[in-house]
């Protein structure tokens, strides 16, 4: 059974003003890196995603290739506590605003 | 990041970690191999407890371009990531320290939770000891002479790659295994 993260609560906000700053999702990168190995990275992404051998192996690929490749995208809590488990693994993850 | 083909030469430990039929994990491994990883641990954990120590900051990325947004990051999760860092050492020492030790050899039983912090620890040592050493992408990680100067880093390097390939492959056989079990008993 693929490893999950419960979300933390996410607390309301009323005074954003939503027009001025847009719900946009946040999203996790994984970089490339020399040292981790490719089987690693497939085996973690399957393992804390709970994505299928094919979807992990084709972003371990993009990653290893492209560079980078964006792994996940949602609110920023549990993006927050998405790369914190990939720094757990050793992973070279990043986050920011989607574009 | 490094495709691994191929097998270690020698193959002195090729099946350090098995998989029984029921898909119970287990090591064993020569008392020589299994001490030489014990004081790996210990080295990892005195090195994560040195402030700075510029050598573990491939264990901390930066998360976000934005300072005040990574200053609020590393507040929030850098002592529980350092915590969890030295738990999965810990948990890689306790294992060995408490094996039976029998003609020679290690032998003792993981269980997946600690399969997996024996897993991510190797990463961490690798990471530390690959960057040493000045690993690039793609070099095969080979044991060397004990007339190479770089023996020691390299020879550390090695071991640890194959050990931690040769569990991740154990730790899927032995999921594929039970997950093929729970599925015949219904």
């Amino acid at each position: 059974m693929a490893e999950t993260i419960t979300a933390p609560v996410k607390e309301e906000t009323p005074d954003v003003d939503k027009r001025a700053e847009p719900d946009r999702p946040w999203i996790i990168i994984v970089w490339n890196d020399p040292i981790n190995l490719m089987s690693y990275v497939t085996y973690v992404f399957q393992k804390l995603f709970g994505y299928a051998r094919p979807k992990a192996h084709k972003l371990m690929m993009e990653v290893h290739v492209e560079g980078k490749s964006v792994v996940w995208n949602g609110n920023k809590e549990r993006c927050e506590a998405y790369v914190a488990a990939l720094h757990e693994y050793g992973l070279w993850a990043t986050m920011q605003k989607d574009d | 990041m490094t495709p691994l083909k191929g097998k270690p030469k020698p193959l002195i430990f090729g099946r350090n970690f098995r998989v029984a039929s029921d898909g119970g994990l287990s090591f064993r491994m020569p008392d020589g191999e299994s001490s030489h990883l014990r004081d790996l641990g210990t080295w990892f954990l005195r090195i994560l407890d040195e402030e700075e120590d510029p050598r573990t900051r491939i264990l901390f990325p930066t998360t976000y371009e934005e300072p005040d947004l990574e200053a609020a990051y590393v507040s929030g999760n850098r002592e529980r990531l350092i915590s969890g860092k030295r738990q999965n050492a810990a948990a890689l020492i306790d294992a060995i320290s408490e094996a039976t030790r029998r003609k020679g050899l290690t032998v003792g039983s993981l269980d997946d939770k600690s399969a997996v912090a024996w897993l991510k620890s190797f990463n961490d040592m690798r990471l530390i000891v690959g960057s040493d050493i000045g690993i690039q992408g793609g070099e095969k990680p080979e044991f060397r002479s004990h007339d190479d100067p770089e023996n020691a880093g390299w020879n550390n390097y090695a071991l640890l790659t194959w050990c931690q390939d040769f569990l991740l492959h154990a730790l899927e056989e032995s999921r594929a295994r039970t997950k093929h079990i729970e599925s015949r008993d219904g």
